[in-house]
């Protein structure tokens, strides 16, 4: 741009006057019938306004498309984040949570038969399923909460979880003695609902992140 | 209320000396040796030191409880220190000899 710049200024924007060729000085010059733009300096104003302008729509044009570089990339950490959100906190937390409740309510105690003969059998069920199932969960959710709580979205804090991870220790220590101070731990109801309600949040706002992508 | 209904039916179907009154207290006699048997309800999943505290109440020797019951550590040594035998409901009739006989 420089380079033309200079050509352009050392560049005459008017002819020089023409001698005669018989070397009278006094010989009438030939009108000049240029038009005003071709004359006197305005070629070269011409020209670099014709630079400047060409210089600013290639800088628009280059603002554009590294603001729009931008958005894309700030849309595709977006998405990102929001899946590893998904799919290192809240779905896993909500798909163990609901699992353990349907065990709870399928084999616990509020399906053991009311014929204390049959008691057996659904106890020993009951803690098959609690060793194999519903305490390997327990153990997933404790370090998911204690390991991942950074995955916990903006909206939302490790405090509506403190319930669940308190539960989940102490039924973890009613299960090797079972003692009355764990009823001051029971499993936080709530906790299962607001799960889904950031679940549906995040779900949400990934989709909208996607559609603008 | 009191669960003693099915231990009571258990007893008496075995031919012990119980008294027809079984609620609360349902008491047994067997070997010269008096049972004074008290039964959470149904429901009450793990037996604590309120259940404990009820059978005494209710002048109970034994408190039993079904196998899906699981009483905390705390009801057990209350019980202990306050002389109320905690068993199963397959133990006490296993004491009473009265578990059903197989044909």
């Amino acid at each position: 741009m420089h380079c033309t710049l200079l050509l352009l200024l050392a560049a005459p924007g008017d002819l020089p006057p023409q001698a005669d060729p018989k070397g009278n000085p006094a010989a009438v010059q030939p009108r000049d019938e240029r038009e005003w733009y071709q004359r006197g300096e305005w070629p070269l104003m011409g020209a670099v306004a014709a630079l400047v302008a060409t210089q600013f729509v290639v800088a628009g044009v280059a603002w554009y498309n590294a603001r729009a570089t931008l958005r894309r990339e700030v849309n595709l950490r977006r998405i990102a984040a929001y899946s590893e959100r998904l799919s290192g906190f809240y779905n896993p937390v909500y798909a163990m949570c609901v699992a353990n409740g349907r065990m709870f309510d399928g084999f616990g105690p509020p399906a053991y038969p009311d014929d204390p003969a049959l008691a057996d059998v659904a106890v020993k069920l009951w803690h098959q399923v609690r060793a194999t199932i519903i305490l390997p969960n327990n153990e997933a959710m404790l370090a998911i909460l204690r390991d991942k709580s950074h995955l916990i979205s903006e909206a939302d804090d490790l405090s509506n979880y403190s319930g669940l991870l308190v539960h989940l220790m102490a039924y973890r220590l009613f299960v090797e003695s079972a003692t009355e101070k764990y009823r001051n731990y029971p499993f936080p109801k709530d906790v299962v609902g607001h799960i889904e309600g950031q679940i549906r949040r995040i779900k949400g706002e990934l989709d909208k992140a996607k559609m603008s992508t | 209320m009191a669960g003693n209904r099915w231990l009571f039916e258990r007893v008496k179907a075995a031919g012990r000396d119980v008294n027809d009154e079984y609620d609360p207290i349902m008491t047994v006699t067997y070997r010269k040796k008096v049972y004074k048997v008290y039964s959470p309800g149904n429901g009450a999943y793990v037996l604590g030191v309120d259940v404990v505290q009820t059978a005494l109440a209710a002048g109970a020797t034994h408190l039993a409880y079904a196998s899906y019951c699981e009483p905390s550590a705390e009801a057990l040594a209350y019980a202990e220190d306050r002389g109320l035998t905690v068993v199963k409901f397959g133990s006490l009739l296993g004491s009473l000899h009265a578990h059903p006989k197989r044909k």
